[in-house]
């Protein structure tokens, strides 16, 4: 089939770019030889692809490398004086997650649904382990994490008293946790949003949740 | 003595060398940068979000996979900080212009007699500036980072299908806008009503 003007000028910048397989490449070359007009707006889109490929991007300042390497210092330092607490922080907020969302198979038996149940044991150990390790962090953060922490436990407490929707719930401690963290250290933010990837993706496995 | 290549650099860094880092941000700071700055198109903002890049990549270096070329998992990286910038900023980047910049290094399009070459050269850079976001990151990719349509479609998590055709519109738009600024007495870097995306 013959490529007329419009069919031919509407891949023009690709075979400039020479970006066509070799049947689309042939039918352009074919017209582009029998039509001046074509060539003429060819040379056009060949000059501006080359010039695109020829635009500098303006040079890096000299610092640019250091200022990285100074922030990634930075971060090393803030990630040690962090680790210990937040690990625990983030592992303890991970294993009340996994609590709530396994409560079904692990509350004792013959305290099955609609009764209430007593909360799972250990579960407020978790807790208090989470709030423990947080508080002695001190620091700006204390004061809001405890506050999520509080909604956490009361959180736990209702999963524990009504058995029958803990996927829901343990969703919502999932979003609790990340959102108590967010903005109060860097680092905290990307352990916390680790370990809670993990838990979800631990959670879509269980055929419960 | 030969430079160390990327994944001997990295594997340094997984063992704990941190120095070994420098060297990588080093060779590819310059590709990375370009990239935000193609879509952010702001120097400071650019620089910024690059060393963000860097950053983020040295914390993930224990999950790099060595099957995948280093610099277009900085890409990657790189195209997810400017994008979650954009998302937060919700700000429409300031034009080259406007934050000092020249781009390209060549004669000023008001220069009396500008050689023709170079006035072409800065509509073109003008052209691929006023594209929108996602069009100038596929072009930028393509054209100046020579990167194959498979890596593209890895580092804008797009699919292939999408960035060829995107890459097709962009080029085209990129040649009507600088047939359009050619003739302009004044440049004009508002984006035509072209194909819908």
């Amino acid at each position: 089939m013959t490529l007329d003007c419009q069919g031919a000028r509407e891949r023009l910048a690709d075979y400039a770019a020479n970006d066509l397989d070799a049947a689309a490449a042939g039918e352009i070359a074919a017209h582009l030889a029998a039509c001046p007009a074509c060539r003429a707006q060819y040379e056009r889109a060949a000059a501006i692809i080359r010039a695109a490929e020829r635009l500098d991007t303006p040079p890096l300042p000299a610092a640019f490398a250091d200022g990285v390497m100074v922030r990634i210092d930075g971060a090393h330092l803030r990630t040690n004086r962090l680790r210990p607490w937040a690990w625990s922080a983030a592992a303890a907020a991970a294993a009340a997650i996994l609590a709530v969302a396994l409560w079904p198979v692990l509350r004792p038996a013959g305290t099955s649904p609609p009764g209430p149940a007593p909360p799972p044991a250990g579960l407020s150990d978790l807790v208090d382990g989470l709030e423990g390790t947080v508080r002695s962090a001190g620091g700006a953060g204390e004061e809001r994490l405890s506050a999520v922490l509080s909604a956490g436990e009361e959180m736990l407490t209702a999963s524990a008293a009504a058995p029958e929707a803990p996927g829901g719930k343990a969703d919502e401690l999932v979003a609790l946790v990340r959102e108590g963290t967010v903005g109060i250290d860097e680092d905290l933010e990307d352990m916390t949003r680790e370990v809670t990837d993990a838990v979800s993706e631990a959670l879509r496995c269980i055929p419960w949740i | 003595m030969t430079e160390p290549e990327d994944h001997e650099l990295v594997a340094r860094v997984v063992a704990g060398d941190r120095g070994a880092f420098r060297p990588l941000v080093d060779r590819h700071g310059s590709r990375v940068f370009g990239l935000c700055l193609a879509l952010l198109r702001h120097r400071q903002d650019a620089e910024d979000a690059a060393q963000d890049a860097f950053l983020k990549a040295f914390r993930a270096i224990h999950r790099f996979d060595p099957r995948f070329p280093f610099p277009a998992w900085m890409l990657k990286i790189a195209t997810n900080v400017c994008r979650d910038r954009m998302r937060r900023r919700r700000r429409e980047p300031v034009p080259l212009e406007a934050a000092g910049m020249a781009e390209p290094a060549a004669a000023p399009a008001e220069e009396a007699d500008p050689r023709e070459a170079d006035r072409l050269l800065c509509l073109v850079g003008q052209a691929v500036e006023a594209l929108e976001p996602d069009y100038r990151a596929v072009f930028h990719l393509y054209h100046r980072e020579q990167r194959s349509y498979a890596d593209i479609a890895v580092i804008l998590d797009r699919p292939m299908g999408t960035v060829k055709t995107q890459l097709h519109r962009a080029r085209r738009r990129v040649c009507s806008l600088v047939e359009n600024l050619k003739d302009a007495p004044e440049t004009d870097l508002g984006v035509p009503a072209g194909e819908p995306q």
